[in-house]
């Protein structure tokens, strides 16, 4: 089973471009033969939306939601928790000021006492490079945390590197351009730490797809990475 | 449906980065082209010239002339050693090298200082294009290819990666401001951002590429494949473009 551990219900790439609701994320997850995916929020405000959509597409569809430290006691977010698998996509906007764990203390403690993972969008410029990271990840060794975009173009190599020294971290491929940067990580990481995604509709499963296709790994490898470590670390 | 006529990669490259993540032979690279139906690429050296190896170019010219039609060389030059990498260039173009890459991130130079104005003069001059590395990186900012637009408004300019996704945006905007700008697909990963580039730019101005090694061929078809556009304009995208810009004699010739 193919499953994109990483796609949005809505979202377009520029202004008033936008692709929204079933219909066009399961014409994409077919053309790349994807049969689940997991929903994940932008917006703490979209935890709704998430409910009722893995209320009507379940079999198809799991969710994380997007939860601000400053909400996680709210009843929105306490009522969430029970029927998401997780938590993300978070941006890390913690300033320089600040610790990101001091930051994000509130929601890392709610993934650790609901077992729940944590997608984190990687990549930028800023607080979402993955080696600004690594401090949260050592003092939440039994929180799992999922890199989205394995650091992108910018921050490949880092990722990599906070996940080998952070056994409770995996990447997540959407982003990861780089065929031989992908083999580098299965190479010294393992295949069983890597999640193909897409981002869609920001890109496109098929495409991300072939990204992973033409990276020339073993078939074994492959089908780690293309569904069954998003079925163990989402516990779908 | 990939659309009719050409297939042209305008953003390739061969040889060994310095440490050897990245490598690329032309047999390699010819290998790709065959699998994903691309029929000519523009190919450029994996390292600054000068720099760790001085015969970067040399190699190049040799593999290309194994492939004559298929492999197009384009001189990578570091504009930080003056006079020898304006003759170089000129000695290139000589050669029958047909345009210049220009690294910002690997030079550490932005491409409108006053420093580098001098090597795209040459390239200016030459009526060659010039495809210049953007992306995630202080250096590597669309608006400051502008600023080398505006700087020399006959300079024909590919903005390589249109970007990335970060900044692709704004640098379909730079591009909608200065007409001597192209921007080239690799690396950012949207199909969707083809169409909006394509809506506001006509469809003259944007070149497929995938930056193999650094990316692969076969996904970057794909990113143009499953782009809703029609096939005249995906066939523009995919070759037409680049065999007007390089003055290629191509299969099913342009429109």
């Amino acid at each position: 089973m193919i499953i994109d551990a990483h796609v949005h219900w809505k979202g377009g790439v520029y202004p008033g471009d936008e692709r929204v609701g079933a219909d066009d994320l399961f014409e994409a997850l077919e053309s790349a033969d994807v049969s689940k995916a997991v929903v994940v929020g932008l917006d703490p405000h979209d935890a709704e939306t998430l409910r009722a959509v893995t209320e009507e597409h379940g079999t198809r569809l799991a969710a994380l939601i997007d939860v601000a430290p400053s909400d996680v006691d709210s009843h929105a977010v306490q009522t969430a928790v029970q029927y998401v698998d997780g938590f993300g996509e978070t941006y890390i906007r913690c300033g320089s000021s600040q610790l990101p764990r001091e930051y994000f203390r509130p929601v890392l403690d709610l993934a650790r006492s609901t077992s729940r993972p944590i997608l984190l969008h990687t990549g930028d410029f800023s607080y979402t490079a993955p080696a600004m990271m690594a401090d949260m990840v050592r003092n939440y060794p039994d929180v799992v945390f999922v890199l989205g975009h394995s650091g992108s173009l910018a921050f490949v190599r880092d990722a990599i590197e906070v996940a080998k020294a952070f056994p409770n971290t995996y990447l997540e491929t959407s982003g990861m351009t780089s065929p031989v940067m992908l083999r580098r990580a299965v190479d010294e990481l393992g295949a069983e730490r890597i999640l193909f995604g897409s981002d869609y509709p920001f890109w496109h499963p098929a495409v991300e797809r072939a990204r992973v296709d033409s990276a020339g790994l073993d078939p074994a490898a492959s089908m780690l990475i293309l569904g069954e470590n998003a079925q163990r670390v989402f516990g779908l | 449906m990939d659309g009719r006529g050409p297939v042209v990669d305008f953003h390739t490259y061969l040889g060994r980065t310095a440490y050897g993540d990245h490598a690329q032979t032309a047999e390699q690279l010819i290998g790709s082209m065959e699998d994903c139906r691309i029929d000519a690429a523009v190919v450029a050296p994996l390292l600054d010239v000068p720099g760790p190896d001085g015969e970067a170019h040399e190699r190049l010219l040799e593999a290309t002339s194994a492939y004559p039609g298929r492999l197009i060389p384009f001189a990578r030059l570091d504009p930080r050693y003056g006079e020898a990498a304006l003759r170089e260039l000129e000695a290139r173009l000589d050669d029958g090298f047909k345009g210049l890459l220009f690294n910002p991130v690997t030079t550490c130079s932005l491409c409108y200082h006053r420093g580098v104005l001098p090597l795209m003069s040459i390239a200016e001059k030459a009526d060659v294009p010039v495809l210049i590395i953007t992306g995630n990186h202080y250096v590597g900012l669309p608006e400051q290819v502008g600023f080398l637009a505006s700087a020399l408004p006959d300079l024909k300019i590919v903005v390589g990666h249109m970007g990335t996704a970060a900044h692709a945006v704004r640098a379909v905007a730079v591009a909608e401001q200065h007409d001597q700008v192209y921007l080239e697909t690799s690396l950012q990963q949207s199909p969707y951002r083809l169409q909006l580039a394509i809506s506001r730019l006509g469809v003259e101005r944007v070149l497929f590429g995938s930056a193999a090694p650094y990316s692969h061929q076969r996904p970057e078809r794909t990113k143009v494949e499953v782009a809703d556009l029609t096939s005249e304009q995906k066939s523009h995208l995919l070759g037409w473009n680049a065999a007007r810009l390089l003055d290629l004699d191509v299969k099913g010739g342009t429109p």
